[in-house]
């Protein structure tokens, strides 16, 4: 968990309140469908919308494969822990007010406005889409930089720092000192562009509290930025106090341009046009943005070649790139359009002693391979992928999972019932059937499941009750 | 050391990739006007758009065509350049130079992909209309069905691309959509890496397609090939090939028994994906009508006469099961044309030639064709096409078949059960040598099977 | 109804369970939740950190690991 960036699973957190009044407004259900939701369970939404009565669950159940429990729980699970259905006794049907909108939304019409208001009047100053994309780029890439620690002629503004401050992305020894990266923020910078993004706009929402912003409002205007179109500018009268005071923060973040915080109207740029699509949509922000945010982000391209040698060759000549490379990998040559290096057991290890894991690095290294890399089935050699995570693991004499340990079973069977679900979840770690204990990853399925039987069980003894 | 499995790299899977909707829309107007006492045009377009809509709600990388299978046209609906399409586009567009003053407001309370998509295909469709003369509509009681599966397929074609390396997209798409450091894309069972996962749905209302038997198969053999389901949602009228569509695209085929919840079947059935389908249990029917149309009368029939051709050369190299996959002869009474012990003896050769092969897997196909004529014609029409066939309800004229104009041997025709005639064009050398291995094959056949007629 | 405890759940080997367990003796017991059995035991997580640490600090006095350069031909160093 301490080397865990909060990122969307955040959203899942939010108290059932904060949900209805989100779901008010269909733009902000629409996004948090199509963001939140795996497909399977969009599936079910879809089913249940035009449905004027409520469903059994069982046959909702039943349009699943039996093999594809896993999936299936997993869709269930998501539904229910962001309140999207309601159960009223093993009948499921849609949220009243998310259903509303929802409908709303793909209907359209109503008078709410939650897709933002065009500005229908012209700018008197032109402002292009390759103007807002180095906009955003030189805001973003200044953010980045100066966690690294690298030279940059934009430094992030005051707010921004506290935030990677507050974020546990970096920190200050002292008052007054320069901040230096921490463990979460290495990470950070290895992230894909979209989780980024979002890892520090959540923080941001976490933040707002304090700064006297009405959480809902700030939600509301980040899930309605997913859904602006770029190039067209949006008119700053329709949005409330909270969501005006914010513009002046995400032009920091180069989310939005204003030109200046009395204009009247404002410019969403791509990152926040593509907060609501798929990670995959955005090349990572350390990656060049010009080259990744050119167009539709369809010429995006990789920079890293991995050799099975252990080889590394970026054609790069970015900073940015060259110093989160360095973290891991150890260079030794540098050309004007290249760099090139080994990876070894000493340069992994260091970059492990930074709390970077294996995973991350070659996570990093399979998002910006080379479009040759991607030529053949496997875009990293397994071999190389496999030997990171064996020297991580030489560094760790012991396995941990972060958890819950469930004790105290009333009876074997229970027990066994309880590590047959976890088990068939995929959640179950451990178990020792003669101590009655059993070590999972996530117990919010399983307290659920606990608490129907036991509420279904209560119903029988008291149906017996009534019989006898 | 779980934890290292190398060969968990092999079966990386991305589940959320973006996905082509192309819908085809039979707008005969005939079939319509009946329909609507119970489901009028306009609801069902509709519904029709808001399901478009939810579609795209899936995803932002999600994409969507309209194509209007008309009576004697198909027409793309979206996207596409007409004028009045594009000034309903453009018109919309807020910002800039537009001085409609609702048009924003429209916008702030529509999201703006929905509306270009509504507005476009509103726009078009009335075009459409207006340009129906009624000249046009005498007699016009089928649909376009052919041409509108072939831009379809067109569409797909050009818009989901194979990876050649680099970031994939469609024109004017977002990436792979994936999870972080995922961007190793799956291999399809082709062998090919698609950027986005295409399907087709043909919401139907006329009837038969008979005129259309050859172009539509065609069609269907291509989805087949590159794995694009197509989806049919019958809302009225009788089709029998489009059973056969769905059922060899593996799409979901279903007839409406209430045509006014239309929103309903399109939101629950039509809605997933080809990836999410693996998940689901299919809500598709199970009696597929497999008749074929004869090509010399555009008739359906149950039973007809199969001139088959196959190609010379590369016998090893021709995907035998695929080749008989493609021939939908299967009637009422499915019969083998071999008995069980001509071919467990077959079975035992280890690499019979390819007549055999054929031969043995129509017996496990059911072909009921009465009789087969086997066609080794050494200019083949195009070796590739091996599977090139051709039905007749009787025998064409002068026994020549009307396709490649080779002469067949009906003298066995009429016997139910019997062996396949074998005809061989003579004059090649090479000839020869399958003559004899046929000669041999057809005499132990002769040995086993039910008497028939020898080859030749 | 059962509880549940949220922790660190560690597998190892003995060897390593004892030098765990004799680092939570030494700093009184703050360390472990429960022991389960010979090669596992679910520690607090906040502590986690502080346990990697002082297990390393303790494995390095101990043993001999080996830090072989990287033998590169072509560049030395």
């Amino acid at each position: 968990m301490s080397g865990n960036i909060r990122g969307f699973g955040y959203l899942e957190s939010l108290p059932p309140v904060t949900f209805r009044r989100l779901y008010q407004q269909p733009a902000t259900a629409l996004a948090i469908f199509r963001r939140m939701l795996p497909n399977l369970a969009k599936t079910i939404v879809t089913t249940l919308l035009y449905n004027e009565s409520p469903v059994a669950l069982g046959d909702l159940e039943a349009l699943v494969r039996p093999e594809s429990y896993r999936e299936r729980e997993d869709a269930f699970s998501k539904l229910r822990r962001l309140h999207i259905i309601t159960e009223n006794n093993l009948d499921v049907s849609l949220d009243p007010v998310f259903k509303k909108n929802f409908r709303l939304a793909l209907t359209g019409g109503g008078d709410h406005h939650s897709f933002g208001v065009p500005c229908n009047t012209e700018d008197k100053k032109k402002i292009t889409v390759q103007f807002l994309d180095d906009y955003a780029t030189r805001q973003f890439e200044a953010i980045l930089h100066y966690m690294v620690g690298t030279h940059n002629e934009v430094k992030p503004s005051k707010g921004v720092i506290t935030l990677l401050t507050k974020g546990g992305l970096m920190e200050r020894y002292g008052a007054g000192s320069v901040a230096t990266i921490t463990k979460n923020g290495f990470s950070f910078l290895l992230q894909d562009g979209n989780p980024q993004i979002w890892a520090l706009l959540i923080q941001y929402l976490e933040m707002s509290e304090e700064l006297g912003m009405e959480q809902t409002d700030v939600l509301h205007f980040l899930l309605m930025l997913g859904s602006l179109e770029l190039g067209q500018a949006y008119s700053v009268n329709t949005l409330t106090e909270t969501q005006k005071l914010m513009l002046a923060d995400l032009r920091d973040y180069g989310v939005v341009y204003q030109r200046k915080s009395t204009s009247d109207r404002f410019y969403p740029t791509r990152l926040a046009t593509t907060l609501t699509s798929e990670s995959g949509g955005l090349r990572s922000a350390s990656a060049s943005m010009s080259s990744a945010m050119v167009k539709d982000a369809e010429e995006g391209k990789g920079f890293i070649i991995l050799e099975t040698n252990y080889r590394v060759y970026a054609y790069t000549d970015s900073p940015l790139q060259i110093a989160v490379l360095n973290l891991f990998v150890k260079l030794s040559t540098r050309y004007p359009n290249l760099v090139s290096g080994r990876i070894s057991r000493r340069s992994i290890q260091e970059a492990i002693k930074m709390g970077i894991t294996a995973d991350q690095v070659i996570d990093y290294l399979s998002a910006h391979a080379h479009p040759q890399m991607r030529k053949s089935l496997v875009t990293l050699p397994p071999t190389v992928v496999d030997q990171i995570r064996l020297w991580q693991i030489e560094g760790e004499r012991m396995r941990t999972t972060t958890g819950f340990l469930f004790k105290d079973f009333h009876s074997t069977q229970e027990f066994e019932e309880v590590a047959k679900y976890a088990e068939e979840l995929g959640v179950l770690k451990w178990k020792k059937p003669s101590k009655r204990c059993m070590f999972v990853t996530r117990h919010e399925q399983i307290a659920d499941w606990l608490k129907r039987r036991a509420s279904a069980q209560q119903q029988q003894q008291q149906s017996k009750k009534v019989a006898t | 050391m779980d934890t290292v499995d190398a060969s968990a790299h092999y079966s990386q899977t991305i589940d959320e990739k973006p996905s082509l909707l192309v819908l085809i829309l039979d707008t005969n107007p005939y079939a319509w006007s009946t329909l609507s006492a119970t489901l009028p045009l306009e609801r069902a377009l509709a519904s029709i758009l808001i399901f478009l809509n939810a579609h795209m709600a899936f995803s932002h990388a999600n994409r969507v065509a309209v194509i209007a299978s008309h009576t004697k046209s198909a027409r793309f609906l979206y996207p596409t350049t007409t004028t009045a399409a594009a000034a309903a586009a453009s018109g919309g567009s807020g910002g800039g130079n537009s001085s409609n003053s609702e048009d924003p407001l429209r916008d702030a309370n529509k999201y703006r992909q929905f509306r270009i998509i509504e507005d476009q295909v509103q726009a078009s469709f009335a075009e459409l209309m207006n340009q129906t003369t009624a000249g046009e509509l005498v007699d016009a009681k089928e649909t376009m069905m052919a041409g509108a599966l072939g831009l379809a397929l067109g569409y797909v074609n050009r818009l989901v691309r194979v990876d050649d390396g680099g970031v994939l997209g469609g024109k004017g798409g977002a990436g792979v959509g994936g999870k972080v450091g995922t961007t190793a894309a799956v291999a399809g069972a082709a062998g090919e890496v698609t950027s986005m996962n295409a399907r087709i749905l043909v919401v139907s209302v006329s009837g038969d397609l008979a005129e259309q038997y050859v172009p539509v198969m065609n069609s269907i053999f291509a989805a087949q090939r590159k794995k694009i389901p197509i989806d049919i949602c019958k809302v009225a009228g009788e089709t029998v090939f489009l059973q056969q569509a769905s059922d060899t695209t593996r799409g979901i085929y279903m007839q409406l028994e209430h045509p006014e919840s239309l929103l309903q079947y399109l939101m629950m059935c039509f809605i997933p994906d080809t990836a999410t389908r693996r998940h689901l249990v299919p809500p598709t029917q199970i009696n597929v009508d497999f008749r074929a149309a004869c090509f010399c009368h555009k008739d359906v029939v149950d039973i007809g006469l199969v001139a088959l051709e196959v190609g010379r050369g590369g016998l090893a190299s021709l995907d035998v099961p695929h080749l008989y996959g493609t021939i939908p002869c299967v009637g009422r009474n499915p019969r083998a044309i071999f008995t069980k012990h001509g071919n467990r003896k077959l079975r035992k050769k280890k690499l019979p030639p390819l007549k055999t092969r054929l031969l043995e897997y129509l017996a496990r196909g059911n072909v009921t064709c009465s009789i087969l004529c086997t066609l080794l014609s050494a200019n083949a029409h195009n070796r590739r096409l091996a599977g090139l066939y051709t039905v007749f309800c009787t025998p064409p004229e002068g026994a020549i078949c009307t396709t490649c104009n080779t002469k067949l041997d009906i003298s066995a025709l009429g016997n139910f059960g019997g062996k396949p005639a074998v005809v061989l064009t003579k004059k090649k050398k090479a000839k020869k040598l399958k003559q004899s291995k046929a000669t041999s094959f057809s005499n132990e056949a002769s040995a086993t099977s039910t008497p028939g007629t020898p080859a030749s | 109804m059962p509880r549940a405890v949220k922790g660190v759940l560690i597998e190892c080997d003995p060897s390593i369970k004892a030098i765990i367990l004799k680092i939570d003796k030494d700093s009184g017991h703050g360390y472990i939740v429960e022991d389960l059995d010979d090669e596992t035991l679910v520690v607090k997580e906040p502590k986690l950190p502080e346990l990697k640490l002082r297990l390393e600090k303790i494995l390095e006095r101990t043993q001999m690991l080996e830090r072989d350069e990287e033998s590169d031909p072509e560049n030395p160093g």
